[in-house]
């Protein structure tokens, strides 16, 4: 993702409760977070090797909280489109889409477990297809 | 070009002690004036609250979560409550979503303190087509 994207992305999410289920979802904060994910791994593969500053560690610890804590939020969000908006004639257009829930879900699990570039790819590329699928039956 | 400079805090990851410029929104309480999914750009500059029907970000009383709606009353405003009138303090707003029905608001957690407030939202930069600024209401 160019650096322009990345300056443009937002911060982070503000909520406009609501109480009752509204019939209106959407992938971005999954993918907003599968891209928080990459960057912390960037992040993390920035600091110096074997590095005992205070300040690298930190950065470090600060990082995999960052990284953890956003696996969790695409879990989360992806599992809500699947078992919320998703609809039997949804899957019959695409046959795949529990198995692709199943490895993103998957996929998040790996990144918090490791620090790993490809993973890390993999999940965001993984979650863009899904958001793909998720605009594709909004039409 | 620059080269890029290490980042003091990383993207997509908001701690207190720092201003928010830049929002998604989530969930549809503001609908239709703010869909989930919309990039707003924040004044988070601002030390009082902004006058009525603006819409602003502060830090929801009893969860700390990060949330957006309306001004709908001021410091020293009457608000007429269930339990009868409430006569709002010096910093205190009451703030309400424009789907006034499922939203949470300050119905479900009462006043919100002046220093709960993040920013005020003015501009929606994502997506394209309804880029703009937010118009206040009422």
């Amino acid at each position: 993702m160019s650096r322009l994207t990345r300056w443009l992305e937002p911060e982070t999410t503000v909520h406009a409760h609501c109480d009752i289920p509204c019939g209106i979802y959407d992938p971005h904060q999954a993918e907003l977070a599968a891209r928080t994910v990459a960057r912390m791994v960037e992040l993390i593969g920035q600091i110096p090797a074997g590095s005992t500053e205070f300040a690298d560690r930190q950065k470090l610890v600060r990082c995999v909280a960052i990284k953890e804590q956003h696996a969790e939020i695409v879990k989360h969000e992806i599992q809500v489109i699947w078992s919320d908006y998703f609809k039997p004639e949804h899957l019959e257009r695409y046959p795949d889409l529990h198995d692709r829930t199943w490895k993103i879900l998957k996929l998040a699990s790996k990144n918090k477990q490791n620090i790993d570039a490809q993973a890390a790819a993999e999940l965001e590329a993984a979650v863009k297809e899904f958001a793909d699928i998720f605009w594709s039956t909004k039409k | 070009m620059t080269t890029e400079t290490p980042e003091a805090s990383p993207p997509a990851f908001h701690s207190p002690d720092r201003p928010l410029w830049r929002v998604a929104v989530a969930e549809s309480s503001m609908a239709p004036a703010l869909l989930p999914g919309d990039w707003l750009l924040l004044d988070p500059t601002c030390s009082s609250w902004p006058r009525r029907g603006a819409i602003v970000v502060f830090r929801e009383p009893g969860t700390d979560t990060l949330a957006i709606k309306r001004v709908a009353a001021r410091p020293g405003d009457r608000v007429r409550i269930s339990q009868g009138i409430l006569h709002l303090a010096e910093d205190e707003a009451w703030l309400l979503g424009d789907n006034v029905e499922p939203s949470i608001d300050s119905r479900r957690y009462g006043p919100v303190p002046l220093d709960a407030l993040v920013g005020r939202a003015w501009f929606r930069y994502g997506p394209l087509d309804r880029l703009g600024p937010l118009k206040p209401l009422r």
